[in-house]
C-alpha cells in the first residue's frame, strides 16, 4: 500500500508511519489529552477515503436543452440589468456634476478645474479642501496648506458630486454641525 | 416668477419647480419640503453665483433656489 496515501503536507509515501512517529514522540506524550492511541488504523482508513474521493473523475452534470435555454436567457437578462444600472449611475453622476458646478463660486470653479478639489473658507477662519470622494475626502488645512485632519461626513446614497455639494454647503453654512457629525482621521 | 427646489438622491437630484402665482403648485412644493425636512433632510437656500448660501427650516416660495440634502452622517 506504499505510495497511495496523502499526508497533510502533500502527497507522499505513508503507511501510517507519520501517525506512529507522532504518537510516539515526546511532544505527544507531554500534551494533556484525555485519551491517546498508538493504533494508526483510523489514520490509514481516513487517508484512503480521501485518496479515493480525490481520484473520482468530475462528471459534468447533464442539463436539458430547456434548462440550458432558461439559463442563457437569465444570463442575458442579468447582463441587460447590469448595463441599465451602469447607464443610470452614469446619468446620475453627470447630473450631479452639473449641479455641483452650478453652485461653485468663481474661485472654487477655477480651483476645481485645476485640481478637482473645492476650496472652502469658513467664517471660523478654518480652511478645507473637498476632494473627489465620498468618505474622508474633506481635508482641513493647516496654516501652510497641508492636511491637518480629514473629516468624514456625507449624505447617504448619493452620487459622488452630490456628496461634495452637500459637504460644501454644510461647511459654508453650518460648519459646526458638520464637525459634530464628522469622524476625524 | 418661478421657484426651484433640487432634492438630492441616489439617481441624481430631482427638480421641483413652481409658479409663485399658482397657489396649488406652491402648496405642493411646500408639502414636499415639509415631508422631507421632517425626515431629516437639510434645506439650503442658494444663489446662482454659489455665494451667500443659507440654511433654512421653512419653505419660502420666493427664494431663488433651494437644495435639499438627505440626512448627513459621519462615515
Amino acid at each position: 500500500m506504499n505510495g497511495v496515501y496523502r499526508e497533510d503536507s502533500g502527497t507522499s509515501s505513508c503507511t501510517g508511519v507519520t501517525w506512529q512517529s507522532w504518537v510516539g514522540s515526546d511532544l505527544y506524550h507531554t500534551m494533556s489529552v484525555t485519551s491517546k492511541t498508538t493504533d494508526y488504523t483510523p489514520w490509514i482508513v481516513w487517508q484512503y477515503k480521501s485518496f479515493v474521493q480525490i481520484q473520482q473523475p468530475y462528471v459534468v452534470p447533464q442539463i436539458s436543452e430547456e434548462e440550458r435555454q432558461r439559463r442563457e436567457q437569465e444570463r442575458i437578462r442579468m447582463e441587460e440589468l447590469a448595463r441599465e444600472r451602469e447607464k443610470k449611475a452614469r446619468g446620475a453622476e453627470e447630473k450631479a456634476l452639473q449641479l455641483l458646478l452650478e453652485n461653485l463660486t468663481e474661485n472654487q470653479a477655477e480651483v476645481y478645474k485645476l485640481t478637482e478639489a473645492i476650496p472652502v473658507e469658513c467664517q471660523s477662519g478654518r480652511k478645507y479642501h473637498i476632494r473627489k470622494g465620498i468618505s474622508s475626502n474633506v481635508h482641513e488645512l493647516d496654516e501652510k496648506g497641508g492636511t491637518k485632519s480629514r473629516l468624514c461626513f456625507h449624505p447617504t446614497n448619493c452620487p459622488v458630486y452630490d456628496v461634495m455639494l452637500a459637504q460644501k454647503l454644510m461647511l459654508e453654512v453650518c460648519e459646526e454641525d458638520a464637525r459634530k457629525v464628522a469622524n476625524f482621521s | 416668477m418661478t421657484g426651484e427646489m433640487r432634492i438630492l438622491g441616489s439617481e441624481g437630484d430631482v427638480k421641483v419647480i413652481w409658479d409663485c402665482e399658482k397657489e396649488d403648485e406652491v402648496e405642493s412644493a411646500r408639502k414636499q419640503f415639509k415631508e422631507l425636512t421632517d425626515k431629516g433632510y437639510l434645506a439650503f437656500s442658494v444663489k446662482k453665483n454659489g455665494e451667500q448660501n443659507e440654511k433654512i427650516s421653512r419653505f419660502d416660495p420666493d427664494l431663488e433656489k433651494m437644495i435639499l440634502v438627505p440626512m448627513v452622517r459621519g462615515g
